[in-house]
């Protein structure tokens, strides 16, 4: 899948292909249709907090985004294939293609917005 | 923000010396929604209560010029160059928001695997489509677009 990814701190992001992410039992994997840029991305991938807010390099930022569940894990009940959602992940990995999301939060896309 | 103020930061944490300095309180939030108050929002968005509000719309492939076109509100991160001029027009609020487009990727990546897959000699084949009229590069691109299902 393509994805922006981080490789130092204080790096140049650089969109790239990088594997699929694998999923957790409570985590769905998300077709990401958009995502958001947030200071705390620029602050995070600056390094200037390194010792508060660690990452793991190389990264992909992104704490949100809206897209369609393309896969469950095993413990996910309250979601399934082709449901448009739009939810926040744990801290990083929604500048991609494909997003693996813990299921809880996560909600309904109102159908009378846009995937932005 | 007046003395005895309290100070919320959802970039940075707040230095404790310079806010007693200036006798105000401050704490870092950081977010941790739950799918329950998503669903509100969602909601609240549906029946048109409150309303998105986006500055800037980017594709994926371009963050790192999203990223150095909102440093310019952000000084003090280091490591984030501003110095570039053009991108977006400054705005003090909304989001910016990266849109994951595929679609010339896909078309990319397409005419690639469709290169390859005649078996052509990238040399040769540059060559004659160097030669070729308009009407034959129409048809090159018709093949791509009549291509079905390029896969997601």
């Amino acid at each position: 899948m393509i994805a922006v990814r981080l490789l130092e701190y204080g790096g140049q992001l650089v969109f790239t292909d990088v594997p699929l992410p694998a999923i957790a039992r409570d985590e769905v994997l998300v077709k990401i249709r958009s995502t958001a840029v947030n200071h705390l991305d620029l602050v995070e991938a600056s390094g200037s907090l390194k010792q508060i807010l660690p990452i793991d390099l190389p990264w992909i930022p992104g704490h949100e985004f809206s897209g369609v569940v393309e896969q469950i894990g095993s413990d996910v009940a309250a979601w399934a294939e082709g449901d448009a959602v739009f939810g926040t992940t744990t801290g990083a990995g929604a500048y991609a293609e494909y997003g693996a999301v813990k299921a809880a939060p996560i909600a309904r896309k109102p159908s009378n917005h846009s995937w932005s | 923000l007046k003395e005895g103020g309290y100070l919320v930061s959802a970039t940075q944490p707040v230095a404790q010396e310079e806010a007693a300095a200036h006798r105000v309180s401050g704490v870092m939030m950081r977010l941790a929604p739950t799918g329950e108050l998503l669903g509100r929002i969602g909601r609240l968005l549906e029946e048109g209560t409150i309303r998105p509000d986006v500055a800037t719309v980017y594709a994926l492939e371009d963050a790192a010029q999203a990223w150095k076109d909102i440093a310019r509100n952000l000084p003090g991160v280091h490591g984030v160059s501003a110095s570039e001029s053009g991108g977006a027009r400054p705005r003090s609020h909304g989001k910016i928001v990266l849109r994951v487009t595929l679609r010339e990727y896909e078309i990319r990546t397409r005419a690639y695997e469709l290169f390859l897959a005649r078996g052509a000699q990238p040399a040769v084949s540059l060559r004659i489509g160097f030669r070729q009229s308009a009407s034959s590069r129409r048809s090159c691109g018709e093949r791509i677009d009549s291509t079905p299902n390029i896969p997601s």
